[in-house]
This record gives C-alpha cells, structure tokens and sequence, in this order.
C-alpha cells in the first residue's frame, strides 16, 4: 500500500512546476497558523512588567461596564461615568471617561464594587489562572511640614509580592515596608517622591470616613494616621536605565518600543501609596469603614505566553457583566487615546480558516489538472490491478504531500518567527520548543484534514475513471 | 467438453458496436475459447478487430453484446473493482506502446503489480530477479522507462506482465513498435515461457511471420473470426 504514496512523491517531484501555485498557498497557510498562535497566545514574560508589577497582575477586571464590547450602537446607550479615580486604573486608561462617559448595553450593571465571590466562583476552574489580587484603595491626604498632598493609600498583600509582581524592583531609595509595622513606600515622579517624604521619614495621612452613598468619602469627619516610609517607588527606573527614548517618564505601551520621535504618550502618575493589607485594614477600620469595596480584580496567569488565551476564557466565564482586559491591551486602548473596541475578535481565526479553506482548493485545483492529464496513467493502474480503493490513496497521497510539503515550507519562516519572539520573552527553551512542535502538530494536522475533507471530490472523480482510459492517445 | 470446462477464457457471440457515423461493428459474433498452455496468435489486418477483442477479453472494454467467461466468472456481472482484482492475479497485459510508469524503474515497474497485489517482499524480490535474468535486463534495474531502448522497455512490460503469474497474458501487437530483429527476439521470449513455463498466451498480430511461434492462429477480418 505504501507504493501508491511513494509514486505520487516521485510524480510530484517530476511535476512539480505543476503544484508551485498550491505549494506557496498551502505554506502561506501554515505560516498564518503559526503567526495567528503566536500572536494569539500570549506576550513575553518581561512584557508590561511596571504596570503587571504595579497591578499585581497581567489581567484587569473591572465592574459593570461595557464600554469596550463590540456590538451595533443601535443597541448601546450612554451612560455618565460614576466612578472615582481612586477606585481603579480605568480613568488612567481611559482619561475622556469622566467627561464623555461610556456606552454600554442596556441592562448591564451600572458601576459598582465588584462580586469578588461570585467572580472567584466562575473564573477558579480557567486553567492558567493562577491567583486573582483584588485591589483595595481609598483617597487619602498627605501631610508634611511642606504642605497637603492628595494621594491613594492602597493595599499590597506581601503574600502576593513574588519575584514578577514584586514592588522592590522598583523601590530606588530604602526598602519595601516590614509586615506589621506602620511603614508605607511612596511613589516618585520626575525624581520627586510624593510630598518630598524621604525613606525613613514620618508623615500624617488622613483617611476619610465612608459617605452616606456607597462608594462616597466622607472628609468631614476623617482621621489622622502617623505612618512611616521605609522608601521610595519609581515605576520608570528599569526603562530610564535600559535607555528607552523618554523612559524616564512612562510605561510600556504595549510591549512596542516606542519610535525615537514618538515619545511615550503617558507616564504613571498616580500617587499611590503602598502600605501592607493588615495595616491598610486596620486604619479602615479605624476610619470607620466597616467593608472594603474593591473595584478592580487583578488576575495572574500561570504563563504570560497564555495571557490572551486566558484573557479570552475570563472574559467568557464572565460575559456581559464584567470589563476584561489584559494589561497590554489597555496600554494600547490609553495610546490609542479613545475606547475602540478590543474585544478579542475571531476575525483572525477566520482568517486562518479562510486561508486553509483557500490553499485547500488550489491543491485541489492542481491535482485535479494533475489527474484529468494523467487519465491514461490511472486507467494503467486498474489494468494492472489497482482497486478504486488504491486510486483513492493515491490522489489523496499527491494532496497529502503538497500540503505536508507547503506546510513544512511555511514552517520554517513561521518558526523562525516564533524563535525570535521566544529570544525576547526570557520563557525557558522548553517553552519554544513545546509551541514548535505544537505548531507542526496542528499545521500537518490540519493540511490532512484539508486533504481528506476537501479532496474527496477530486478523489470521487478519480477512483471512478475507468480502466479504458488506458486505451486514450497520449504519453503515461 | 471436460475440456472446455477447463478453458481459462472463453467469449461467447462476442459483438462490439461503435455507433459512430453509420456505425462500425468492431467484432462480430466472435466465439473464442483458450485453453491452458496455448499460444494464440491473433491475426488480422489493421481495423479488423484484434484490439477491440483483446481489450475485451481483458476486461477493459466491454462488449456490446455477449458474454466473457474467466474462471467461471462473466464479465458481464462483474464491477469495475471486481475486474481490477481479477486481472491482478490472472491476467497479464503487454501494450504495443509498452505503457511503463514512467516514474518507476525497471524494477519497480515489474514489481509494482505485485506490490499492489501484497505479495510479500521475500517473493517479490525473487521473482522479480529471476524475471530480470530470463529478459536478460539484469543491468537495466535500476534504470527509468526513459532510459531503456524500445525493446528493454517492451521487456520490462512482459515482466510486469508476467510477474504475477497470471492465467493468460493479452499482448496486443507487442512487437508493432519495434525492429525486427528486436521483435523475433520478443516473440521467442514469449515462446520459451509458453513452453518451459506453459504460460498461456493471445498475441495479436497484423503480420502472418510470426505463424511459428503459435500453437495456434486465429484469423481476424472485419469483425469476425475465419478459422
Ligand atoms: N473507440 C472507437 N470508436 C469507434 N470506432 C472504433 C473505436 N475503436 C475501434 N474502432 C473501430 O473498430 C474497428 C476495429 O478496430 P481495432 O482497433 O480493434 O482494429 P485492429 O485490428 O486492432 O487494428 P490495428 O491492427 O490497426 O491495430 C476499426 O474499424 C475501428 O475503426
Ligand atoms: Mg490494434
């Protein structure tokens, strides 16, 4: 049986001008599913690294809004926007968002704390995810001989702080806070820290009570707290010491390095000042707030080379109720500088569909041309003995090379691509070892799919011709 | 009539029509039975028929009217892939216009029947040696249809022919595209595995020479048989 593939080989390699066209096709094919699984999958690890550190994760989940969904504007409204800049990142992102509101289905939730428990409970059975990091702040005044600073207090779990995540990569002047002290670090902007407070200085921090509608503060009646830095945070360190044109001022904006004339669009300014949970729970509770609204989930993935993947079961696992972005994305939607839609769309998926669906018919194509000029030669087959059975493998043998050949081709610069992606992602070799040959697996897998499923026509035509063929005019 | 049981092909009332122009009838009422180790010679002039029958009698063609019986089994009630499995194992073909695979070599070509057949390799590889040596191709083996003369390549045809030891071997004018000299030398390989090998052969022929290497001649003209 095996004679029947080893003949197509050989007339294939005899032919093979005849099968350029469905080669190219069928290579340009398989290079789409490598770069669509490339692209698809995930960032390098040292992607976003300031902003994951600070977010304490690589995916955001916010509360009740819409605003990035896709979907016909018929069906959306305008809402105002109703939160508050201490409350999460997304004004950050989204700096129109307090004037220009967002747009959102009807029905959906209005902002509002998030359901950690009912979030936990449809997100804990995604594999790649690894922790979820709630974000738990209030806005706060700081208070030194140099004056009255508005600032964040926010809550860091020193359970979560490994190496990834971990603030004291940036701390530049003293140290993280010890648990259990009344220790905060401060962040730093153009080599300033926050009101000017030194590693080792005490400064006051005023708290407010809650106000009478959730989400509200309540200055009137606030509370005055003595805490201590233990040092200094400054985001834009590593970039200002790797060199990045402007890094002295901003983030990554999405993994790209930014173009010498194209400074880094915006810089991290939030003043937020990191103190331990316990010790950010203790002065809640002396501030009079009895629960802790949180309103943006941080989510960790077991790999940054699944975050998109991850990304796109969370946001499913939560549909409609929650807004999901991975922090790449959103770097990309503040550049941007306006809410287009990022949802993760399928249009590439189609793509990569379409294109097989495509190389699959010029294979076809060219067999079937291959096949009608060599009539004689199958009816030549059937007289020496050949079933229709063993016609089939045959015509199924010179589709199965061409793809497995135009795919073998298409791998090589896809691969190519995929090394140099790993070069820059600090994943182990195992890691670009284990995508390649998942890559060739599902690149062969699907050029045998392809063959089987759309050359049984041409395969139908082939195995029927029958053995008087022989007798046609012409060479073999 | 025990010998006519024992007949390894036989036609009865054989007809074939071309409804072409005012219609030609190719054969006519053509009665043929072969019995085991005979060597029938076909002969005919051009447009007589012989191709027509052959082509009939291998399963290729079918008639227009009549039966073929191999076997004890008619053509008639047989499909396409029944009449492959037959000729497989019990017919062997030689074309005058050799019809080699061109991308095979001279071996494989001979072997490719018995390949396709699952003979096991063992075998394949002793019968195609001994077929080599008696076609005396043995430094040809490894070569490609192309690079083999008219009469190597007509060799290695009969090889592929007989190399799975069929019932009968149909060759239709297999010398029709060679010299002479290169065609008696086919038609005495044809004789000596007639004789030695009791190989039973039709061969057609337009040329009335080769009347000595038959143990019988069969005479063609228009259509019918004039024996
Ligand atoms: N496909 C066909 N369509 C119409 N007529 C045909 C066809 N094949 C053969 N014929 C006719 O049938 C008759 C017998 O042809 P056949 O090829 O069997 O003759 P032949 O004896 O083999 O001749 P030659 O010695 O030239 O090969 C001829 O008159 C031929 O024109
Ligand atoms: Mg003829």
């Amino acid at each position: 049986m095996l004679d029947f593939p080893l003949l197509a080989a050989r007339e294939l390699r005899a032919n093979s001008t005849r099968v350029t066209a469905a080669l190219i096709a069928v290579s340009i094919a398989a290079f789409s599913l490598v770069g669509y699984r490339a692209v698809l999958s995930g960032y390098p690890q040292g992607f976003a690294a300031e902003i994951r550190a600070l977010a304490g994760g690589e995916i955001l989940i916010f509360s009740g809004i819409d605003l990035l969904t896709p979907g016909s504007g018929l069906e959306m409204e305008w809402r105002p926007w109703k939160g508050r800049p201490w409350q999460s990142y997304l004004e950050y992102y989204l700096p129109d968002l307090p004037s220009r509101g967002y747009l959102a289905f009807p029905g959906t939730p209005e902002w509002a704390p998030l359901n950690l428990d009912e979030i936990a409970r449809k997100i804990r059975e995604i594999p790649g995810v690894a922790a979820a990091i709630p974000y738990y702040s209030l806005p706060c005044y700081v208070e030194t001989s140099r004056g009255k600073f508005e600032a964040i207090l926010r809550a860091r779990d020193p359970a979560f702080e490994t190496d990834l995540y971990s603030m004291s990569e940036y701390v530049t002047d003293g140290r993280l806070w010890n648990e259990g002290q009344q220790e905060a670090i401060v962040p730093v902007f153009q080599g300033k820290a926050i009101a000017g407070v030194q590693a080792g200085e005490t400064f006051q921090l005023v708290l407010p009570a809650p106000g009478a509608i959730p989400g509200e503060v309540d200055w009137t009646r606030c509370v005055e707290f003595t805490l201590r830095s233990s040092g200094q945070y400054d985001m834009s360190r590593r970039l200002r010491e790797a060199g990045v044109p402007g890094g002295g001022r901003g983030v990554p904006t999405g993994g790209r390095v930014p173009a010498p004339e194209a400074p880094p669009t915006f810089e991290w300014d939030r003043p937020e000042i990191m103190v331990t949970e316990r010790v950010f729970r203790s002065m809640c509770a002396r501030a009079g707030w009895r629960e802790l609204a949180c309103y943006q989930l941080a989510v960790r993935v077991d790999k940054m080379a699944m975050v998109k993947v991850v990304a796109r079961a969370v946001r499913d696992a939560l549909r409609g109720r929650y807004a999901v972005f991975t922090v790449p994305e959103l770097g990309e939607i503040r550049v941007a500088g306006s809410p287009a839609p990022v949802a993760l769309s399928d249009t590439k998926l189609v793509m990569l569909v379409l294109t097989y669906v495509l190389s699959g018919t010029i294979v076809c194509g060219s067999v079937y041309v291959m096949i009608s000029q060599s009539r004689r030669k199958i009816g030549l087959l059937r007289v020496v003995g050949a079933t229709s059975r063993q016609i089939a493998v045959y015509v199924y043998s010179l589709m199965l090379w061409v793809f497995l050949v135009g795919s073998a081709i298409g791998l090589v610069p896809g691969e190519c691509l995929r090394f140099l992606d790993w070069l820059g992602s600090e994943l182990p070799i195992s890691a670009f070892l284990k995508a390649a040959l998942a890559d060739v697996g599902l690149a062969f897998g699907a050029a045998v799919l392809v063959s089987l499923v759309m050359g049984s026509s041409v395969v139908a035509v082939a195995s029927r011709l029958p053995c008087a063929e022989v007798l046609a005019r012409g060479q073999v | 009539m025990d010998r006519y049981e024992n007949a390894i092909i036989r036609c009865h009332e054989v007809t074939k029509f071309y409804p072409v122009g005012d219609g030609v009838f190719a054969l006519q009422n053509v009665h043929l039975v072969v019995y085991p180790g005979e060597f029938v010679l076909l002969e005919g002039p051009s447009g007589s028929g012989k191709t027509t029958l052959l082509n009939i009698l291998g399963g290729i063609d079918r008639p227009s009217h009549g039966e073929v019986i191999m076997k004890g089994r008619k053509f008639s009630r047989m499909s396409e892939d029944d009449l492959a499995l037959l000729r497989r194992k019990d017919l062997g073909f030689v074309f005058q216009f050799f019809n080699l695979i061109p991308e095979l070599t001279a071996w494989e070509n001979i072997a490719f029947p018995l390949r396709i057949a699952g003979v096991a390799p063992g075998e394949i590889h002793e019968r195609v040696a001994n077929l080599l040596s008696r076609l005396h191709l043995e430094g040809r083996a490894n070569h490609y249809p192309v690079e083999l003369s008219g009469g190597e390549q007509q060799r290695v045809a009969i090889g592929r022919a007989l190399a799975p030891k069929p019932s009968l071997i149909l060759a239709d004018e297999p010398t029709g595209n060679l010299d002479s000299k290169t065609a008696r030398e086919v038609m005495e390989l044809f004789r000596d595995f007639n004789r030695i090998d009791g190989q039973t052969f039709v061969v057609a022929s337009h040329a009335c020479e080769f009347e000595e290497y038959a143990t019988r001649v069969v005479k063609l003209r228009d259509g019918r048989i004039m024996e």
